[in-house]
């Protein structure tokens, strides 16, 4: 019989065996899964716990970090000193510049510009990290730059906090920016780092010129120094750079805007004399720039500037 | 005889669930590659206190040898779409279990770097970047936990394997 049943109605041995057997085995089996399963979710557990860890570490060493972060810290700039670089840029342009802000004089010079790989006309800028003079100049440089094209990957530091003439000054750094134009091409090098440790070096043709017009002695380079195409150039900051003490790079953009303001007055006509040096540069281009007010006013006086 | 087809004995929720989340990680991972490459595209994300989805987006650690870091993403993330199918998790081949354990792995190793770029080279935090991350964790976490319960069987022939032992159990 199919249930395992003899003609008289008795249970086959046999059968009652293989009945046994078969959940003996079933019952080894499940319980042989239920530890495989039980042994992988305590692997899992381990391995994701392992990962959260690692990742919860990650986040503690940046909270922790950014507690005994140092003045020579370099972060990238915030978007709202980015926007704010490009803005007053524009925005500044029909301003008329107090150029008595603008402390530090251009120098006129005639010696061949140096050419970018693309034949732009280049602007060459060396500095460094912990420089104040640097600190104050990098803002309206970068604000003139970008009447002439767009910045992107600024970044934000201070100068050094033990230099006691203008220590922790707020500031610009261009050590990982790009700068995209028509025009003009820009090359900043920053030549040490917050703690005076090499960060990018001269080429042989920067160098030549550094050294010859970049004003430095022995040990103490002439930082910083900005040629413009071989026409102008900056040696020095162009306004005190203690205008800007006490403030962060985001209080600095949020001012700078502000031409009453002491710090806007000082980097919006420092950007205008800038600008008019570029403008000599490219011949007046673009138009919309070069015969603006404030370029106006400044390309009038910085022949004065220059014999101040 | 035995004709038996061996499976992977995954879950059933493992390839929907993994699946959503792929999607969601595309999702993300697409829009962060159009404002990377369309700057007329904002990210919608308010810049406050930490907070600071552009000066990320746009920091140098934003894109890794040249490639966007969100294209990278979004390359993963189609990439995982195999992995998650349900012929991938019905499947056995361990090759496949854990190929998709090391991939989803990958992923979080680059997490990991990412993180540590947010919290302490730029120490901004990008909350659609963020957004990417825990999708990346919730897939792993749930692709681990689906591998270790996924016990492989021979699932058609469970009867024909009792009867084989059956004639064992006679002998």
């Amino acid at each position: 019989m199919a249930d395992g049943r003899d003609d008289k109605g008795r249970t086959s041995t046999k059968y009652a065996a293989k009945k046994a057997a078969t959940e003996r085995i079933a019952a080894q089996r499940a319980a042989q899964q239920r530890a495989d399963r039980k042994r992988n979710l305590l692997m899992a557990g381990g391995g994701v716990l392992a990962v959260i860890v690692v990742i919860v570490g990650i986040v503690f060493a940046g909270l922790h970090t950014k507690k005994s972060a140092g003045a020579s810290d370099v972060l990238p700039a915030s978007s709202a000193v980015s926007q704010a670089v490009a803005t007053v840029a524009t925005s500044s342009l029909s301003a008329q510049p107090d150029l008595s802000k603008v402390t530090g004089p251009p120098s006129a010079m005639t010696t061949p510009a140096l050419k970018a790989s693309n034949g732009l006309p280049q602007i060459l800028y060396v500095g460094a990290e912990w420089c104040p003079n640097c600190g104050a100049t990098r803002w309206p440089l970068a604000v003139a730059l970008a009447r002439f094209g767009t910045f992107s990957g600024l970044s934000t530091t201070y100068s050094s906090s033990t230099d006691n003439s203008a220590p922790h000054i707020p500031t610009l750094s261009f050590r990982d920016a790009s700068y995209k134009s028509s025009y003009i091409d820009f090359d900043a090098k920053e030549q040490v780092d917050g703690n005076n440790k090499p960060l990018q070096s001269l080429t042989t043709a920067e160098n030549a010129l550094f050294e010859q017009y970049g004003g430095a002695t022995p040990g103490q380079p002439g930082y910083p120094f900005i040629d413009f195409g071989g026409k102008w150039r900056q040696n020095g900051t162009s306004y005190a750079p203690t205008v800007l003490s006490g403030l962060t790079p985001d209080a600095v953009a949020a001012t700078m805007g502000n031409a009453t303001s002491k710090p806007g007055a000082a980097i919006q006509a420092s950007a205008d004399v800038f600008t008019a040096e570029i403008c000599d540069m490219t011949g007046g281009k673009p138009t919309n720039v070069c015969t603006a007010t404030a370029v106006v006013t400044a390309t009038t006086a910085l022949a004065s500037l220059a014999a101040k | 005889m035995v004709s038996s087809t061996r499976q992977s004995g995954a879950p059933v929720w493992a390839s929907p669930v993994c699946l959503v989340l792929t999607a969601i990680g595309i999702g993300l991972a697409t829009y962060l590659t159009i404002a990377h490459y369309d700057t007329h595209i904002p990210l919608v994300c308010a810049a406050k206190g930490a907070i600071d989805c552009e000066a990320v987006t746009t920091s140098p650690q934003s894109k890794v040898f040249g490639i966007p870091v969100a294209l990278l993403g979004l390359a993963y993330f189609v990439g995982m779409i195999p992995w998650h199918l349900p012929v991938a998790w019905r499947s056995a081949d361990p090759r496949i279990k854990f190929g998709r354990l090391l991939y989803g792995l990958s992923g979080i190793g680059f997490v990991c770097y990412l993180v540590y770029a947010e919290a302490v080279i730029i120490k901004k935090v990008c909350l659609w970047c963020t957004g990417v991350h825990i999708t990346t964790l919730v897939l792993f976490v749930v692709t681990v936990f689906a591998s270790a319960l996924a016990i492989p069987h021979d699932a058609a022939t469970d009867e024909d394997d009792d009867d084989d032992d059956l004639e064992d159990a006679d002998n």
